[in-house]
């Protein structure tokens, strides 16, 4: 239990500095840029409690907003996707699948992807509208909405991947 | 109380999520100079929205109010623009004189007085017209006097009564000017054809006598009823006259008598001695 809380932990750190020191520098042509803190989000315990995944999800947004000089951005869209996360998971997983604590690609499979692509789209949505905050480019803000998100969910089961076949290996 | 309570765990992560979320846009909006010029600009515009359509609404109460003070304000405005009527009225008048008199430099001051006085009634489609106006023996209008309008000659006045006075215009075949072409010293008699009160002859105009179409006609002075000088119309066109040693001119009056409103009469203050002298000479014979 201490050692998968640390994980977190651990998870919470280096996606931040990752997201922070690398990614938001990417913007491939102009149209995607991953967040792929959102991934600490889809993590977390699925059984967590919904107050305290928020508060965390918030205080992990507020952070990487005080880094990129954005307050309450990142932080505005990580509580709505944890807010979100609860329905989302309820749409995809059968109740038994809660006795899994973290959700992960290679016990869950299909549905772990639909839920992760889905709580992508769902804080992508929100980061890009807010940091736009116009519906003057419509279109383009729809682009970024739609390309970030793949680019996004890409890098989640790239990482999904690679935890999978290190499982498979030992 | 414990329904209460209950209510607020159960929904727990709705205020959460809420409380957060405005945490988050007080941050935005607080920090992020782009997303705060949008949101001020975006509720200045529903500000404005707001009090525009409550305006609205509330200036329809004050209809009554605002009624009551523009029909005040309406009052006094017609009372003003009446006051400047009359004033204007007053000038063009005076103007009317100092135009009158200026015509004929030999008048002496106070050889002529006039009369404002408002036309009450007028008659132009009949053969004997006549013009009734508010001024009469009271003001010191007496038979023979001349009457006169911005525009030029009228008539004269034929018969008076206390307060009003019958003036026998230009367009009434028994009126009889003595009238002459400006700048020429050859009177004619005018007469009223009958026929359109726009138009008049000039009778008995020498053949001799030179002019062009366009000529101004103007009173000859010869009756002492008007002054030399005052406008009577402008020549229009010419034909002989049955003894062919006269012209008759097609003279268009200066004076509209269809919209006639204000008249001056021309009070003759030597007329009297005009008369007094006629009678001697008369007696003499």
């Amino acid at each position: 239990m201490i050692n998968s809380w640390l994980k977190q932990g651990l998870l919470f750190i280096v996606l931040i500095l990752l997201q922070v020191l690398v990614l938001n520098h990417i913007s491939f042509f102009n149209y995607a840029t991953p967040f792929l803190y959102v991934y600490f989000i889809i993590k977390m315990p699925l059984a967590i409690n919904r107050n305290i995944l928020m508060l965390i999800s918030f205080l992990l947004g507020l952070i990487i907003d005080i880094f990129c000089n954005t307050p309450g951005q990142n932080a505005a869209a990580a509580v709505f996707a944890a807010f979100l996360r609860r329905p989302v998971q309820l749409m995809f997983f059968e109740k038994e699948d809660f006795e899994h604590i973290i959700p992960n690609l290679s016990s869950l499979g299909a549905s772990f992807m639909k839920y992760a692509s889905l709580v992508v789209l769902i804080h992508h949505t929100v980061i890009i509208s807010i940091s736009s905050f116009s519906y003057i480019n419509f279109s383009t803000i729809v682009l970024r909405i739609i390309f970030s998100s793949i680019l996004t969910s890409i890098l989640i089961f790239a990482v999904e991947g690679i935890t999978v076949k290190k499982r498979v290996r030992e | 109380m414990r329904n209460l309570i209950a209510f607020l765990i159960k929904n727990s992560s709705w205020f959460i999520f809420i409380f957060l979320e405005l945490i988050c846009f007080y941050f935005i909006f607080q920090y992020n100079s782009y997303q705060r010029s949008i949101f001020l600009g975006a509720s200045n515009e529903i500000v404005g929205k707001v009090y525009n359509i409550s305006g609205e609404v509330v200036s329809y109460f004050g209809l009554k109010r605002a009624n009551e003070e523009l029909l005040l304000r309406n009052a006094e405005l017609q009372d003003k623009l009446l006051n400047l009527e009359d004033y204007i009225y007053q000038k063009s008048i005076d103007s009317l004189k100092t135009r009158a008199i200026l015509k004929d430099s030999v008048i002496k001051d106070n050889q002529y007085d006039f009369i404002i006085s408002r036309v009450i009634n007028n008659s132009i489609s009949r053969i004997e017209n006549y013009i009734w106006i508010n001024k009469g023996s009271k003001e010191g209008i007496r038979t023979e006097m001349g009457v006169v309008s911005e525009q030029g000659i009228v008539g004269i006045v034929r018969s008076v009564s206390e307060n009003y006075s019958v003036i026998q215009p230009v367009i009434n075949p028994k009126t009889i000017l003595s009238c002459k072409v400006k700048g020429s010293n050859i009177p004619g008699s005018l007469v009223w054809t009958g026929e359109d009160y726009r138009y008049v002859n000039l009778e008995g105009f020498p053949r001799y006598e030179r002019f062009e179409p366009g000529d101004t006609i103007i009173t000859s002075g010869y009756s002492g009823i008007f002054p030399e000088g005052i406008i009577v119309g402008y020549v229009e066109d010419s034909k002989g006259q049955s003894d062919d040693n006269f012209l008759t001119l097609k003279v268009k009056l200066s004076t509209d008598f269809a919209t006639l409103k204000n008249v001056l009469v021309i009070k003759n203050n030597n007329k009297q001695e005009i008369i007094d002298l006629e009678r001697l000479v008369s007696d003499d014979k």
